[in-house]
């Protein structure tokens, strides 16, 4: 045997699997060479070493704590499954014991249909609200199961809902709570006509003893939409509009129910903006979509991505804003819906970004997965937000660390103690992800201390409802329900454990 | 003392079954998994650390593992112990992310691991760090299936299965190994 055949060999032997013959052979050639007994002793000694390396090796930092914190999220697939198992198991043996009461009920509201489609029933009827300039009080439909709303201003623990129909085609939007008085709801309310012409714009206000009052402020003629209204210090109103020409935004300040003209904050040209909120000490924050309202749409419908700004208004009094930082919108799936029907609620612009206020006045931003680029079953993206110092500095990531596939942050809302809430939604594999057609499978709550740790808190919360605010007093989640069909809105108010 | 030492001194008493523990973890105890994972993340970390010479891949893989096996508690029956279904588990993380790796063809230079590597260990002496160090720059697969092979103890048809290369290739692969290792433990 010469040393090649013993090279090639060697590997086998030193794993014991050479065949016993040419073991022998090998083993003959070693005992009278010295440079492959050499190899062979190097490789055996290469092997002994190796075999004898520890098995173990401590991590250099403790890797348990992100870990823990991962753990909060891996179990949210089980207790879904179980919520969504809760949620759809029929009852049978239930629904058959009392079949006789469900069959006079479908009956019931049978004959309701037939009478309320003959001509003449609403007016009849008598309770279809109307809204007019100054307060009056809409349609409430009472909760059945639920407690007296009660007068006070505070609002009730426990979980309450109401139903507002406001009428006369008007749907309510884009509702805002009032941090500072703890009691009023604020909506927008726009009637347009079938080519998207204005009719009305009007201010709601919901207040806890059930009653909702209108405002329809005296804009300029040139004016056309409110597009968002928002609670401002000193119990003034804050709104944003755009002129009938969707080239400018305007700002205006007023009080409710005033029938003074708002007074204009400032305009900016060449944009619109679809959202503002007020930080502390009244100062203005935006979201202006940069070009007018037609041109964005139109160039969502084509496919092409829109840019927004988040803009920090300087000076009110003077409209001196200052762009903060571009915010890029892609077109998504709910441009097929707007092909189909030319209504502007299906256009899914910009309009709910939420910007959360911490008690420095720094500012955090997410932007909900509708906004986010994604296609099919691909996780969604936004599983971070940024808190920005007020001149929109970044000051730090907020990253919950890897979320589950489908999960992603959505709101993000300060809590009395300056921890942070951070609503993450998930969909549900199966399905592709859209929050507003309700495929999303379920939304759940993260609690981020100022040291970053984490914990989950609340219940699974129903993706029917749009998240509208967090009240850190009485620890409950404001949510609404749009039933934009019937021109109705639920509120909710669900008390989290934490 | 905080949850931390707490798991430690459970961990070393000893009191506490490690079917006892599982059950628990199953049962959604974070403090029994804790301990679980104190027990075991050394084995893990090495595997992860030889097969990838990235301490924070490394890391963030050996968090993944144990994220994995959180979630997959309810599917181990006992018929094995749990530190073998563990190492189970994490080869095939490992092995996945070998794959997705091999499909990114994104290998970073090897002299940079080697030291990053070597500076991530406590070894206990100078013969065992230069061959930890020789390990981490040999090319991915024949340093996988050396690991594999000398340190962990799988024969070239259990290798040859979860990487899906004949095993041929995998002999020749652990032939390579040796070969450089040889070279680089010799070079003065």
């Amino acid at each position: 045997m010469k040393c090649e055949q013993v090279m090639e060999l060697m590997d086998d032997f030193l794993d014991s699997e050479l065949p016993p013959d040419s073991c022998d052979h090998l083993q003959e050639h070693l005992a009278h060479c010295r440079s492959c007994s050499s190899t062979l002793h190097s490789f055996q000694s290469l092997k002994s070493q190796a075999a004898s390396l520890p098995q173990t090796i401590t991590p250099q930092r403790d890797l348990w704590p992100e870990i823990a914190n991962r753990l909060i999220v891996a179990d949210l697939p089980r207790q879904f499954h179980k919520f969504k198992s809760d949620q759809r198991k029929p009852n049978w043996r239930r629904a058959v014991r009392f079949w006789p009461w469900i069959a006079a009920a479908a009956l019931c509201c049978t004959l309701c249909l037939f009478f309320s489609m003959r001509p003449g029933s609403r007016q009849r009827g008598g309770e279809t609200a109307k809204l007019s300039n100054g307060p009056e009080t809409g349609k409430i439909v009472p909760d059945q199961n639920k407690k007296e709303i009660p007068a006070a201003l505070a609002l009730p623990n426990g979980t309450w809902q109401k139903r507002v129909k406001p009428g006369m085609g008007l749907k309510p939007e884009s509702l805002e709570y009032d941090p500072g008085y703890r009691s009023y709801f604020y909506a927008v309310s726009t009637k347009l006509d079938p080519s998207n012409h204005l009719i009305s714009s009007r201010v709601l206000r919901f207040e806890p003893d059930g009653t909702v009052s209108s405002w329809e402020p005296a804009l300029p003629s040139d004016m056309g939409p409110v597009y968002s209204v928002y609670p401002g210090p000193g119990g003034r109103l804050w709104l944003s509009c755009q002129t009938v020409d969707t080239r400018s935004a305007v700002f205006f300040e007023g009080n409710f129910g005033d029938d003074d003209p708002p007074k204009e904050l400032g305009r900016l040209n060449g944009s619109f903006i679809s959202q503002i909120a007020v930080g502390p000490q009244g100062s203005i924050y935006a979201l202006g979509v940069r070009n007018d309202l037609l041109s964005s749409v139109r160039a969502l419908a084509r496919g092409q991505s829109i840019t927004a700004d988040i803009i920090h208004v300087l000076d009110p009094k003077s409209g001196r804003l200052n762009n903060l930082m571009p915010v890029t919108f892609e077109p998504n799936y709910a441009i097929d819906n707007w092909q189909r029907q030319l209504d502007f609620e299906m256009l899914n612009m910009p309009n709910d970004i939420r910007i959360s206020f911490r008690s420095n006045g720094n500012f955090i931003l997410s932007i909900p997965p509708e906004h986010s680029n994604f296609s099919g079953l691909r996780a969604l993206a936004g599983k971070e937000a940024m808190e920005y110092s007020p001149d929109g500095q970044a000051v730090r990531k907020l990253d919950p660390g890897i979320l589950e596939t489908g999960a992603c942050i959505g709101n993000i809302f300060v809590d009395i103690d300056d921890s942070l809430l951070l609503e993450v939604a998930y969909s549900d594999a199966s399905k592709k992800p859209n929050m507003k057609s309700g495929t999303l499978a379920y939304r759940y709550f993260l609690r981020m201390n100022r040291t970053g740790a984490l914990s989950r808190i609340g219940e699974l919360v129903p993706t029917d409802e749009t998240i509208v605010g967090w009240i850190g007093e009485t620890r409950e989640m404001v949510t609404r329900v749009n039933a934009a069909k019937q021109g109705m809105m639920e509120i909710r108010f669900r008390k989290l454990p934490i | 003392m905080n949850p931390s030492q707490a798991a430690v001194a459970k961990l070393a008493g000893a009191e506490e079954d490690v079917s006892d523990l599982v059950e628990k973890a199953r049962s959604g105890d974070h403090g029994a998994f804790e301990v679980l994972y104190r027990s075991h993340v050394g084995r893990v970390y090495a595997l992860c650390l030889r097969i990838f010479a990235d301490r924070s891949k490394a890391e963030d893989l050996t968090q993944q593992i144990f994220i994995r096996v959180w979630m997959k508690l309810g599917s181990f029956r006992g018929e094995s112990s749990f530190g073998s279904w563990l190492f189970r588990v994490s080869m095939n993380v490992v092995l996945n992310e070998l794959k997705s790796e091999e499909a990114r063809e994104r290998r970073t230079a090897p002299a940079e691991e080697a030291s990053e590597l070597v500076s991530a260990r406590e070894v206990p002496s100078n013969l065992q760090l230069d061959l930890e160090s020789a390990i981490a720059v040999l090319p991915r697969q024949a340093r996988t299936i050396f690991i594999l092979h000398e340190i962990e103890g799988f024969s070239h048809e259990e290798i040859a299965a979860a990487l899906g290369v004949a095993i041929g290739t995998c002999k020749a692969q652990l032939s390579r190994a040796r070969r450089l290792l040889r070279e680089a433990l010799e070079r003065p």
